[in-house]
């Protein structure tokens, strides 16, 4: 077992590394860039090392860890707009696009056009309500936990997390009739 | 309230993020946490601020001897100023070096600055 980390002793790497692929995949999912991504989460760990992010207990680890790391990635969308002033796809949590890999799809070809269905569906929520909908249905956040990590109110979190339901509904209903 | 096909509905879209996500594999945490460890510190606060107070006292430094009077002050500029500033005549008659009207004003270019009565003869 490792030492404890000097600036946040309530925490020890063995449990970064347990979240670690978790939490990676998901600032993917923001980032859809590799590298990006590896910088954003080296970040995260340099803030915990030198004590610049502390782990008060007021949260699980996880929770608090998604937290940190979205801050992180909102600076670096932050500095790379001001940078370029290229249109980016920041704007799109899990894009969808024809270039991307097609999984297996054992359920064959009806299986493949329901999780078309599905893509499309969810390219018609904000950014904010398919954030909410990957933290507290993929990841299993409470609503309470998504409110800490994406820094916004509950009732709002709430609110965008019934919209998105409702609108996935509806545009897959459209799809089905 | 949940309805109830919630459940189901929720499973799909589960099982939809989780084959989007499985296509990708992280970078493992040994890389990453290593690299953070060797990362440069930025300097920290102990180190910073013996320059900011250097920074202020050479500001205050500037500012007190820049001031009328001092030394770092342009002479031309202040004596103009002094100058207009003691004249109580008409303002198309300022007077000029070498009367003995700005001669008896001189005072004022002296800190502190004494009223031009008070050296009347």
């Amino acid at each position: 077992m490792c030492d404890p980390i000097a600036n946040n002793p309530q925490i020890r790497p063995e449990h970064l590394q347990a979240v670690h692929d978790d939490l990676w995949r998901w600032v993917q999912s923001h980032t859809h860039d590799r590298s990006q991504t590896d910088d954003v989460i080296q970040d995260v760990y340099v803030l915990i090392l030198e004590g610049r992010a502390r782990f008060r207990e007021d949260s699980t680890l996880k929770t608090w860890l998604f937290g940190v790391a979205y801050n992180v990635w909102r600076d670096t969308r932050r500095r790379h707009a001001r940078r370029s002033s290229q249109a980016t796809d920041t704007t799109v949590l899990h894009k969808i696009s024809d270039e991307e890999p097609a999984y297996p799809d054992p359920a064959g070809r009806d299986g493949e056009d329901r999780r078309a269905d599905i893509d499309r569906a969810l390219q018609h929520l904000s950014l904010r309500q398919r954030e909410i909908l990957t933290l507290s249905i993929y990841r299993d956040f409470t609503l309470e936990e998504c409110a800490r990590i994406l820094g916004i109110r509950l009732g709002s979190v709430r609110t965008h997390f019934h919209r998105a339901k409702q609108a996935l509904r509806k545009h897959l209903g459209e799809h089905d009739a | 309230m949940r309805e109830p096909d919630d459940h189901t509905f929720d499973a799909e879209l589960r099982r939809h993020m989780a084959q989007r996500e499985s296509t990708i594999d992280p970078t493992p945490f040994a890389d990453l946490w290593d690299a953070a460890q060797q990362a440069p510190s930025p300097q920290p606060a102990a180190r910073r601020w013996p320059v900011a107070a250097v920074v202020l006292l050479a500001s205050v430094g500037l500012f007190l001897f820049s001031r009328p009077g001092g030394d770092a002050a342009d002479p031309e500029l202040l004596a103009e100023l002094t100058r207009a500033k003691a004249w109580r005549g008409p303002s198309d008659q300022l007077p000029a070096p070498g009367d003995t009207l700005y001669a008896m004003h001189t005072p004022l270019l002296r800190w502190p600055a004494t009223h031009p009565m008070e050296e009347r003869p």
